[in-house]
């Protein structure tokens, strides 16, 4: 009888334990059937450098809309900060673990192109024909930016100008009309002494500012200053500096001039938050600002002006544009076009939202833009964009920022003379185009 | 390292041989000359700050209340992630509202710090001292620990003073762990790395660029491989060069 008890009892312990085990396995088996890789799901990977009104809208409007419209996709989005962005990024491409599709700036496009990074758009996964169909649907010069050789290897998600910002209220205060901005650089150094406050010698409020620190900053900031006294950083050939000019010069000057009102103070590297608080009267930013200036102080009383320009000189602005583009060596080009084209008939909500300007032709039609906050502050931009100029190409881009970058601060912020500055430009870029 | 700095290699084709180019470019390169200088002077500097480990050591050497406390709070920010500790200090150092301004503005004292291209490497130099005093002052600590008390009652019999003792005792004695940490500290000091891309990014004006800075930024901002291993073998072979010289000097001392 023990003996029969004993057995009952093994048995039952044996079945508990092979009913435990065939759980176990098909737990195991469920989460291997469930997983993605063993379902049709896609994943594209998705890189661009972190703005974060663009974060929250990616994230919580336009990816969930795209995975549902398309349940066999998954997009893995990845913002990163733009100074680690700038090296992540080719780095990961090179190495052979870059995105499927990520952004970038238009200046960066010849080097990347150079290193056979990037895919070529192509117009028949977007619907078109052939290239020249494909241009039609975009603003004439909108895409010039992104392409090299005569092919797109882009589509731009941003298509900017910059103008200048004032604070209505800082103007006002200091007896000056807001409605009647400065519209030369001589008159922006004067009336950005004025509105500038000091306490026990330390500045508190800038009257007005650039940003430093981003070598990206520099260039679109400088590089309207060259232009406007009919300069340039290389020479037509693109083959050696062309900063040793007059040109060169006082433009170099008037930017450290400029500089010095502040004297590089607040110690800020992006300083969206200094004039969005107040700490800055005046500065120069894209349309994009607005929704982050907004976010940070939804009581800001400012205006958008032109450009300045100086006295009697050719008006010129700077252009640029971000892009989406596709990894040459990825396994999943089709689908990343695909979500790019769903991302480029969106215009009008990236607009309305984070006031990224799309340059789809018709978009201004839309009625949704014409109603919405951003639009009252367009039409600045839009002149803006006429004068426009993008800027310089070259395959060793980065490596001529950098150089571009050290002549401004010696000039800027340790306050050396700007044609000793240039010399060494002129040897730094020599070195960079070798 | 030496084999890729004789190639042009930007990592997506194989590299391409070109013999002592890239060498040849270094007198040329005024960013090469300049973050060498910086690399030195911050290398001075921590070399310089030495003598207060030994001072910090020396006195964690005697016996007083909450000496392990002391010891632990000297330490603590050895331990501390470099990335974590570097962007705290760069909200120290803020010229607008950073805590320092809270000693400066009332003696009138306005400086930019690291905006400045004076005061940013001693900037950062005083974040190095506090991140590796305490580290220093353990290895002095040990040194001094390893001192047979023998020779202190020795020299106290025959009447030495504090400072006798001092320097004739003592610092003959802590040679080993001296060269030891000047050569530890130079190869730290010229790796060092974190602050200069938290706090800096090797600004103003290339001010903090050091060669450490500037090979991390040739290698993966500009993509030229071999001219960063270039850079890369010139710094080995000075740090090199700077060890056997100071194993020279202790060893006929």
């Amino acid at each position: 009888m023990e003996g029969l008890k004993t057995h009952k009892r093994r048995d039952f312990k044996m079945k508990k334990r092979g009913n435990i085990l065939l759980l176990g396995l098909m737990f195991v088996a469920f989460s291997f059937f469930a997983s993605s890789s063993w379902s049709q799901k896609t994943t594209l990977t998705f890189w661009m450098h972190h703005h974060p009104p663009a974060y929250d809208f990616y994230t919580t409007k336009i990816i969930p809309e795209y995975e549902k419209l398309n349940p066999d996709i998954q997009i893995e989005y990845s913002a990163i900060p733009y100074p680690v962005y700038q090296q992540k990024l080719p780095i990961a491409l090179a190495g052979g673990t870059g995105p499927d599709m990520f952004g970038l700036g238009d200046w960066n496009i010849a080097e990347y192109v150079a290193r056979g990074q990037l895919e070529p758009v192509d117009p028949g996964i977007l619907g078109f024909e052939n290239q020249e169909e494909l241009e039609k649907a975009w603003i004439s010069g909108s895409l010039d930016g992104l392409k090299l050789g005569g092919r797109i290897y882009c589509l731009p998600w941003e298509y900017n100008t910059f103008s200048l910002f004032i604070n209505n209220k800082h103007f006002r205060e200091a007896g000056l009309d807001p409605n009647n901005p400065p519209k030369t650089w001589r008159e922006i150094l004067t009336i950005g002494k004025k509105l500038t406050k000091r306490e026990a010698g330390k500045v508190i409020r800038a009257g007005f500012d650039w940003v430093y620190g981003q070598s990206i900053w520099y260039m679109l900031h400088f590089s309207p200053l060259l232009w406007q006294l009919g300069g340039s950083i290389l020479n037509p050939a693109g083959t050696g500096c062309a900063m040793n000019t007059s040109a060169g010069v006082s433009a170099l000057k008037m930017y450290g001039d400029l500089a010095s009102i502040a004297g590089a103070e607040f110690g800020a590297d992006f300083p969206t938050e200094d004039f969005a608080t107040g700490k800055v009267s005046m500065w120069i930013s894209g349309i994009w600002y607005i929704p982050w200036a907004l976010q940070i102080n939804p009581d800001l009383d400012f205006s958008v002006a032109s450009l300045p320009t100086f006295q009697g000189k050719s008006r010129t602005t700077v252009l640029y544009a971000w892009g989406w583009c596709v990894n040459s060596h990825s396994k999943r080009k089709t689908e990343a076009w695909k979500f790019i084209d769903f991302l480029t008939k969106k215009a009008p909500e990236f607009f309305i939202k984070i006031a990224y300007i799309q340059p789809r032709r018709g978009w201004l039609d839309d009625p949704q833009i014409k109603k919405s906050e951003m639009y009252n502050y367009l039409s600045v931009f839009l002149d803006d964009f006429k004068y426009g100029r993008y800027l310089l190409r070259s395959e060793h881009y980065s490596e001529i920022q950098e150089a571009v970058t050290r002549a401004i601060e010696r000039v800027a912020i340790t306050g050396m003379d700007p044609e000793e500055s240039i010399k060494i430009l002129e040897s730094d870029i020599k070195l960079a185009l070798r | 390292m030496f084999y890729l700095s004789l190639h042009s290699w930007s990592l997506l084709s194989s590299p391409r041989f070109i013999g002592f180019e890239n060498y040849k470019f270094l007198p040329q390169d005024s960013v090469f000359i300049k973050s060498a200088k910086v690399t030195f002077c911050y290398l001075l500097g921590m070399i310089i700050f030495g003598p207060l480990a030994l001072i910090l050591g020396i006195a964690l050497n005697q016996d007083f209340r909450f000496k392990q406390l002391y010891w632990g709070i000297f330490f603590a920010p050895y331990v501390i992630s470099l990335v974590v500790s570097s962007l705290v200090w760069k909200l120290i150092y803020n010229p607008s509202a950073g805590l320092l301004t809270l000693f400066t503005s009332p003696l009138g004292l306005h400086i930019k710090w690291l905006k400045d291209e004076h005061y940013a490497l001693p900037a950062i130099m005083v974040y190095s001292l506090w991140v590796y005093i305490g580290y220093y002052s353990t290895l002095w600590l040990a040194g001094l620990k390893g001192i047979p008390p023998e020779c202190y009652e020795a020299a106290a019999i025959d009447g030495a003073g504090k400072w006798t003792i001092f320097r004739y005792i003592t610092l003959p004695l802590l040679k080993p762990v001296t060269l030891f940490i000047i050569v530890v500290s130079v190869i730290g000091a010229v790796q060092m790395f974190v602050p200069f891309f938290v706090m800096t990014q090797g600004g103003p004006a290339g001010a903090t660029q050091t060669l450490a800075y500037y090979i991390y930024k040739v290698a993966f901002s500009f993509l030229r491989m071999g001219y960063a291993c270039t850079v890369s073998v010139i710094l080995f072979v000075l740090v090199f060069i700077f060890a056997l010289i100071q194993v020279k000097f202790f060893k006929e001392s």
